[in-house]
């Protein structure tokens, strides 16, 4: 016989810890959005503020920016990343003979801490001392152009993160059955043929986990930003995860802090379920 | 509605930690305060048994060369000091939260941004008596052998409470070959600054100028002394700004005439990337903080040591200025051990002492001798030019707002370099943005 009150016992440890690590600590933020609490003034009780938070931040200039700029990071960046894995994943997939080998070569950036990654990329793009001035004779300042910055910085996170979207399309090519490509090639079905009709389709569950997972990622992007540009020239890489930082621990606002944590949250939450609904509906309808 | 936030756990820990680290905050000591060093150039006093902890950040060489200090200083009097390092960001917490708990430090190492906010509390004991006690002091020693600018920061109310040292500023360096070989004589003013600048540069593959443009600090730093140089400063003791819209345009506008000859990407330059610019032979001059300066001199790193010149900043000649960069050392006044924290503070700061740390270093001490020390000027060939600048100088904004206002200053600057600002809006945006956040 079942014991219902068992299973339940059972369960409480793994709730309690969801409980303490996840749900209180988002609880607890989202309290502290509602009062205005500065830092360095700690002695000094909370102030109840309600919704100002909230209403500051949609008034708040920087904000709108900050929202813009990470969304041209997040739409291109996992764009870039998503062809250039596609490409080299089918590179992959065709080849023979070396595939663990260059597997191994390709999966290195993204072992890579990427404070590290910024510094490697802040030494190779210096504009005086780079390797990149030193070979091309030229001395763009890439991170110190408004108009580069951005893309600079698109370009170290496809660099990094690349290697992610091969791996999981890789592995989804490799799921597909082989029977499927003897009947293609029976059929006389080329390359391009087999790709459009049989690989894109098998792999267009990978292809949502990889963008639901990068675009969550790139969204909450912060540590490269900070340490190639503190989000200058200007604005001009101010992101939102930047901001919210820059707000909590340089201005030391922490309730208005909170607020923008949780409105990362929120659109996190929302463009997650808009990509988990497509997953879902893709296996519905297969 | 208010709420305090429980604070009990975190005083816990701090309490808990501190007992860990040995602070035995009632220990029993016995010995004389007033003894005379045992060596010339050694503390005062003797603490046998005394305990004591001192709160610092943590980096190095800083914090390895004061447990040096600190075990030196140990070996001397028979007291113990044990040092209590948390990295910066934590410090001011930790040591707000330690003091307005059951204590247990004894020497603070205080930031001016919270300097006030401790001493209003009450937790720093003042110092007057022992600064004027020549009993505590070694012969000759007193208030008067501190740079008076830089000892007034410490204090509150009329009294003393702390001394200082860590100082820096922001200077101009040249190179004396480069200006010599184009028949250009020294730098005099910045309206000479921006000229040379602009005829030096791409000369020989060279910038005329290097200079922070990072939103990062020390852009603020720089304007802030471009500003005492006119005799204007963001706020005054009220804490209202003092802005003056036609002498921040003037700031903004030299700002921007050295942007334009500085090495490609200055806009993504903190002080490390304009120094390492200058020392490799990129840049015929550089403005930028003392720490940073002293990589121009140092062989391992520089392509150009020896080649420097350093003058303060100055819009006219004769009226040198500068921004007071600095730390407070301070006695808890809740310690047991006021009369051995005392003693390290007076031997540490001295000028001595401070030679070592900037042997080490490369950051200047607050007493005068320390200017004059000539083991040190061959380290820090600019320390003449540091004093000039320090005579005119205005400690860095302490006020805890002035963070935002901080950020929004430098941003006005950038924009104004990309040229989406003229000197004036900048200068107006300036105005505001501290306007907006202290009020006035």
């Amino acid at each position: 016989m079942r014991n219902k009150g068992l299973g339940h016992w059972m369960l409480a440890p793994a709730l309690l810890l969801l409980l303490a690590l996840i749900i209180g600590p988002l609880f607890y933020s989202a309290g502290l959005s509602a009062y205005s609490w500065n830092l360095t003034d700690i002695d000094l009780p909370k102030q109840f503020t309600g919704l100002a938070n909230y209403t500051k931040l949609f008034g708040d200039p920087t904000v709108g920016t900050a929202v813009l700029n990470t969304v041209i990071y997040v739409v291109f960046a996992v764009g870039i990343e998503l062809v250039l894995g596609f490409l080299v994943a089918a590179a992959l997939f065709e080849m023979t003979k070396g595939r663990r080998l260059a597997n191994a070569f390709i999966l290195l950036p993204m072992i890579i801490a990427p404070v590290i990654t910024a510094l490697l990329w802040r030494y190779l793009l210096d504009p005086q001392f780079g390797l990149v001035a030193q070979l091309t004779g030229t001395s763009i300042g890439w991170f110190g152009d408004a108009q580069l910055a951005l893309p600079a910085l698109i370009a170290v996170d496809v660099w990094q993160w690349t290697p992610f979207v091969i791996l999981i399309l890789h592995a989804g090519m490799l799921s597909i059955g082989t029977e499927q490509f003897e009947a293609a090639s029976i059929d006389g079905a080329g390359r391009p043929t087999i790709y459009r009709r049989i690989v894109i389709p098998a792999i267009v569950p990978q292809v949502m986990i990889v963008l639901l997972f990068r675009t969550m990622d790139t969204y909450r992007i912060f540590d490269t930003v900070f340490v190639l540009t503190k989000g200058g020239p200007g604005l001009s890489t101010e992101t939102i995860g930047l901001y919210t930082y820059r707000t909590g621990f340089s201005y030391f606002d922490m309730g208005y802090a909170m607020a923008l944590s949780i409105f990362i949250l929120v659109t996190v939450v929302i463009i997650s379920s808009v990509y988990i609904r497509l997953l879902r509906r893709r296996e519905v309808l297969t | 509605m208010s709420r305090r936030s429980p604070r009990w756990p975190i005083a816990l820990f701090t309490a808990l930690t501190l007992t860990a680290c040995g602070s035995t905050g009632g220990s029993s000591a016995t010995g004389d305060p007033n003894a005379a060093p045992a060596q010339p150039g050694g503390p005062m006093g003797k603490f046998a048994g005394a305990k004591l902890v001192l709160s610092r950040w943590a980096g190095d060489p800083w914090t390895s060369g004061q447990k040096e200090a600190a075990a030196e200083w140990s070996a001397a009097t028979g007291g113990t000091l044990d040092l209590d390092a948390v990295p910066y960001e934590n410090l001011h917490d930790k040591q707000a939260l330690t003091l307005s708990g059951a204590g247990g430090y004894d020497i603070l190492y205080v930031h001016p941004s919270w300097f006030g906010e401790f001493a209003k509390a009450g937790h720093l004991a003042p110092i007057d008596g022992y600064l004027s006690d020549a009993k505590r002091n070694p012969s000759g020693f007193s208030a008067d052998s501190y740079l008076p600018n830089v000892l007034a920061q410490g204090k509150y109310d009329g009294k003393q409470y702390c001394v200082p040292d860590f100082v820096s500023t922001t200077l101009l360096a040249y190179r004396k070959d480069v200006f010599e070989a184009a028949g250009i004589p020294a730098p005099k003013t910045l309206d000479d600054v921006a000229a040379a600048a602009a005829q030096l540069n791409g000369k020989d593959g060279m910038a005329g100028i290097a200079i922070p443009g990072k939103r990062a600090g020390a852009v603020a730093d720089i304007m802030g002394s471009l500003l005492t140089a006119q005799d204007n400063w963001w706020y005054g003791a009220d804490q209202k700004t003092t802005l003056d819209r036609a002498k921040a345009a003037k700031a903004v506008d030299f700002y921007v005439k050295a942007a334009k000859a500085a090495p490609s990407g200055v806009l993504n330059f903190h002080v490390d990337e304009a120094a390492t610019a200058a020392a490799q032979g990129k840049a015929a001059m550089i403005i930028s903080t003392t720490p940073s300066l002293q990589a121009l001199e140092d062989p391992a790193k520089s392509a150009t040591s020896g080649k420097w010149g350093y003058a303060p900043m100055q819009f006219t000649d004769g009226h040198p200025a500068g921004e007071l960069i600095y730390w407070n050392w301070c006695v808890a006044a809740n310690s047991p051990h006021k009369d051995a924290a005392y003693s390290f503070l007076q031997w540490y700061t001295s000028g001595a002492q401070q030679a070592k740390v900037a042997l080490a270093a490369a950051t200047a001490g607050a007493t005068k001798d320390f200017y004059t020390n000539a083991d040190v000027q061959a380290k820090l060939p600019f320390l003449t030019a540091m004093n000039d600048a320090l005579t005119t100088s205005n400690p860095q904004p302490s006020l805890p707002s002035w963070p935002k206002a901080q950020d929004r200053i430098e941003l006005a600057v950038q924009d104004a370099i990309q040229g989406k600002l003229t000197p004036d809006q900048a200068a107006d945006a300036m105005v505001q943005a501290v306007q907006t956040t202290l009020g006035g």
